[in-house]
């Protein structure tokens, strides 16, 4: 058994592509930033300097110390902004890139500069604008439900005019430079993504403006349609629009949209999955009662418990105890089926890559779903060791991730990964006689002490898809790229 | 003096024109260079100070002198060019148009697809047929006006009552966002958006009903077209800004609010006549025409508006009345009222804030000419609409045109 690991460990992944050392999130963009050619700074500076937004600059400090929503959203944009705002035009560069210039359009190739036509950088602030517009459009508060609380109705009134025009102002920018790509596709592309937008945000609106403590009876497709329109609808049409500026086929068109939509999914995914895999159980973040593991979570449960569950988290004058809470979720399979449906939908963003041609800027993004998948990676062995209390267990016991499909392929059994179909825990096992523990197991010194692990890595044609990991103890520091460095210093001795 | 006011005025009145506009016809005033020179607008910050250095040096008195006298110059010219269509009966412009604007609301509703109700809900309930619809009106007029003259067919085309459409939805669409602004509760006698769904969900039917509108403008397939109404979208922003400041001169404080005017009204009628003349003729001095002409109906229909907030009941506007005052801003009557009643000068200036200022302003623009000199005013943009108008061939759709601004003048709601 371990020797046909070992057969399957040895081939290389994708070409060019093969995952580096996780990186954090910032590292990915400042490399992918390299690649378009200069630091992006989507918010053209015709925007920026004009009169508009510099008296709305102006007249947002007179929200200084109101309770308005819109000073979170400036605050944001000035000191959040490599993070939040910036990500989804370095993609439509990023992308732009990797496809290059089509076979029709080679005699404009002089129009491009670092391998991205000008048209499709306009677009990539085309794409950050809308996208910041509805940040603060998502900001503007219902004055009819205001409570005392929220200080005067004035400040808040004045808040909401300065939000409503702000907002406007950062869209119809995005509709002139729209219009100045002479590209009817493109309009219709990107004007149907804004409708997308508005739907998927009024959803949420709606939602959280009832009650906060109920949530809606909705399974997990109808999640999953409601999260394409309000976080990942933009994203893939302006990666298609791409496309459509450079005239490239349908199919690199579908591809791109693809890659867009599934990167996105797992991106939000991820950013749900948070506050149940953080290591730091000190501080309990809050969270919200439709994120996709408390979805899951329903689904399994059935709608009647999970509202029990809520109720008894609630307890007298209706504080939530989120602690209490998401106990309750991480006992169930929610964040596991989360954390697979996230590694599903990154390496559908991948399998859409494999349609463009080998490059730096396919590798960048590439690299930003890794950022995501890795560390749902992680979050599954973690959550999977927690679950099996790993902890107490002895040094020949070890945890299989994976399954294996029975097909015998190229001599070598194949196994499936965390996220594909079928596959699923392989439970405890015995570790064989023959296969010591080798000499690097301790050779890390956070890992001494008893609390270690190894884990074998069993690459399929690419190689994060497909994990086999071998756990004999858990550290509390347990990193997939730990987990990686091990890997790659253990495979020759096995 | 005249010379240099014209320059001003023309420069104006061009400067705001579309910015990859055709070279428009030579003003008539012919000392002034033609804003074809200017290869593109500057920004807006550019434009206002160019604003201020060219009309500060002109009193207000001389304003209102040369206004009369580019009125006597304007409507002997008119008159010569209706006197060839005399023999032609007035008819009702709404009877003409009619026929094309069967459906209109049905065909806007089929444009807001919408899988939640209540968002379609929100976004249908302006469309229910009691709106004037005025701006459709004049763009499919327009566009057999325009037909016409180039190739003597009198059918609207699909695509220029897509713009009628888009022009309506878009006009929609900011009246949701401007009720949001103003914390406004009624129109048309109804309750507003914001007041029955929220704030929250009123923004974002505003939103959804420009994404349609831009949508349905993507699928006309031309670029121009796309170009001339996002202009539209630009301006009514541009508009809302500028009517956050107020000038403390009193003739940058009228040019800033013509200008104010002409963006936040006229630029969606004036850019909707230009984009259905571009389908229906080749030919840029028709665009120019059909430009100016939507340009001047525009600024009139909003200068009578500003009177009717002054004389008009509740009842009848189916919003407040005085509801300018209201929000702190000087309009036409309270501009030439203050030339009568200095004093109302602090008043503008602190935005009509302090109790009781709303009442006593309304006072003394009653007791003022203010209203019959901005029904004036209004006159004079309308006549030169007709003189614009009148450039194109005869047709009942050119005279439905003119017989138009009379009716702009006459409403009283």
């Amino acid at each position: 058994m371990w020797g046909a690991l070992l057969r399957l460990g040895g081939r290389r992944g994708l070409a060019g592509a093969a995952p580096p050392p996780a990186s954090p999130w910032s590292q990915v963009v400042s490399e992918a930033e390299k690649i378009v050619g200069y630091p992006t700074s989507f918010m053209s500076l015709r925007c920026l300097l004009s009169d508009e937004l510099s008296n709305i600059a102006i007249q947002v400090r007179k929200l200084v110390g109101t309770k308005h929503p819109l000073l979170d959203t400036a605050r944001g944009f000035v000191y959040d902004s490599r993070n939040n705002l910036q990500m989804r035009g370095l993609v439509v560069l990023l992308i732009s890139k990797a496809a290059g210039p089509s076979t029709a359009e080679l005699s404009f190739q002089h129009n491009m500069v670092s391998g991205i036509y000008s048209s499709q950088r306009s677009l990539a602030e085309i794409t950050e604008l809308i996208h910041t517009a509805f940040l603060v459009h998502r900001g503007i508060v219902n004055i009819g439900e205001l409570k005392s609380c929220d200080g005067p109705l004035k400040d808040m009134q004045f808040g909401n005019k300065m939000a409503v025009l702000s907002g406007d102002f950062l869209l119809a920018n995005a509709c002139t430079s729209l219009a100045q790509l002479q590209n009817t596709k493109v309009v219709e592309l990107i004007s149907s993504a804004i409708g997308d937008l508005v739907q998927g945000i009024y959803y949420e609106n709606s939602k959280s403006s009832e009650e906060n403590c109920l949530t809606d009876d909705i399974g997990i497709s109808t999640w999953k349609e409601q999260v394409f329109l309000s976080h990942s609808a933009l994203l893939a049409k302006s990666c298609q629009a791409a496309m459509e500026l450079a005239k490239h086929s349908a199919e690199i068109q579908d591809m791109a949209f693809q890659y867009g939509k599934h990167m996105s999914m797992s991106h939000k995914l991820h950013s749900d999955l948070q506050p149940f895999v953080k290591e730091s159980s000190s501080d309990i973040m809050a969270f919200s009662l439709n994120c996709a593991p408390a979805v899951f979570h329903q689904e399994f449960l059935g709608r009647d418990a999970w509202i029990k569950q809520i109720r008894e988290a609630q307890g007298k004058g209706n504080i939530m105890d989120y602690k209490k809470l998401q106990e309750a979720i991480k006992a169930g399979k929610g964040v596991t089926s989360a954390i697979d449906l996230c590694r599903r939908h990154g390496n559908r963003a991948l399998a859409a890559l494999e349609s463009f041609p080998p490059s730096e800027a396919r590798a960048a993004l590439a690299n930003i779903v890794y950022a995501v998948t890795r560390s749902a990676l992680e979050a599954a062995i973690i959550n999977e060791a927690r679950s099996r209390d790993l902890g107490k267990w002895t040094g020949n016991q070890c945890l299989l991730i994976g399954h294996r499909r029975g097909r015998r392929q190229g001599g070598g059994r194949r196994f499936s990964c965390p996220g594909r179909p079928g596959w699923r825990w392989g439970g405890r096992r015995q570790v064989p006689p023959g296969a010591s523990v080798p000499p690097v197991y301790h050779h890390e010194g956070e890992l001494s002490g008893g609390r270690s692990f190894i884990c074998l890595r069993a690459a399929g044609r690419v190689s994060p898809r497909c994990f086999y990991v071998f756990v004999c103890k858990i550290t509390p520091c347990l990193t997939l790229g730990l987990l990686e460095k091990l890997a790659e210093k253990m495979c020759p001795a096995w | 003096m005249a010379l240099r006011w014209g320059g001003w005025w023309w420069r104006w009145r061009c400067g705001a024109s579309a910015r990859r506009a055709p070279p428009p016809l030579p003003p008539p005033h012919g000392s002034v260079p033609g804003p074809g020179s200017r290869s593109s607008p500057p920004a807006l910050g550019g434009a206002m100070c160019h604003f201020a250095q060219r009309s500060s040096a002109l009193s207000f008195q001389k304003i209102c002198n040369i206004f009369w006298r580019f009125h006597h110059t304007s409507t002997s010219q008119m008159c010569s060019c209706s006197k060839t269509v005399s023999d032609e009966k007035y008819q009702d412009p709404f009877q003409l148009g009619r026929k094309d604007l069967k459906n209109l609301y049905e065909d806007i509703k089929k444009e807001l697809l919408v899988s939640t109700a209540e968002l379609r809900e929100m976004c249908e309930y302006y469309f229910d047929g009691k709106g004037k619809a005025f701006r459709p009106m004049i763009v499919v007029l327009m566009a057999r006006a325009c037909n016409i003259h180039h190739s003597n067919s009198r059918e609207v085309q699909a695509s220029q009552r897509s713009v009628a459409i888009i022009a309506e939805m878009i006009h929609t669409a900011s009246l949701v966002h401007d009720d949001v602004i103003d914390d406004a509760n009624s129109r048309r006698g109804k309750m507003t958006v914001n007041q029955i769904w929220g704030e929250r969900k009123a923004v974002l039917a505003g939103d959804f009903i420009l994404s349609a509108a831009s949508l349905a403008l993507a699928r006309i397939g031309n670029t121009t077209i796309i170009s001339v109404l996002t202009q539209v979208i630009e301006d009514l922003v541009r508009g809302e800004f500028l009517q956050l400041g107020s000038k403390e001169n009193e003739n940058e404080r009228f040019a800033h609010y013509l200008e104010k005017t002409f963006k936040k009204t006229a630029s969606l009628i004036a850019n909707s006549c230009k984009a259905v003349s571009i389908l229906g003729c080749p030919d840029p001095k028709v665009h120019e025409i059909a430009y100016q002409y939507g340009k001047n109906v525009g600024i009139a229909f909003q200068l009578i508006d500003d009177v009717l907030d002054f004389t008009s009941c509740a009842d009848r506007l189916g919003k407040p009345a005085a509801a300018d005052l209201k929000l702190g801003l000087a309009t036409g009557p309270v501009l030439f009222a203050c030339r009568q009643f200095p004093e109302m000068n602090a008043m503008i200036m602190r935005r009509f804030s302090k109790p009781g200022d709303v009442e006593r302003a309304r006072k003394y623009v009653l007791q003022s000419d203010g209203v019959q000199q901005t029904t004036y005013l209004a006159q004079r943009y309308c006549h030169e609409a007709t003189r614009e108008i009148s450039k194109l061939r005869p047709s009942p759709e050119r005279e439905a045109l003119i017989q138009l601004t009379e009716m702009v003048l006459m409403r009283d709601k």
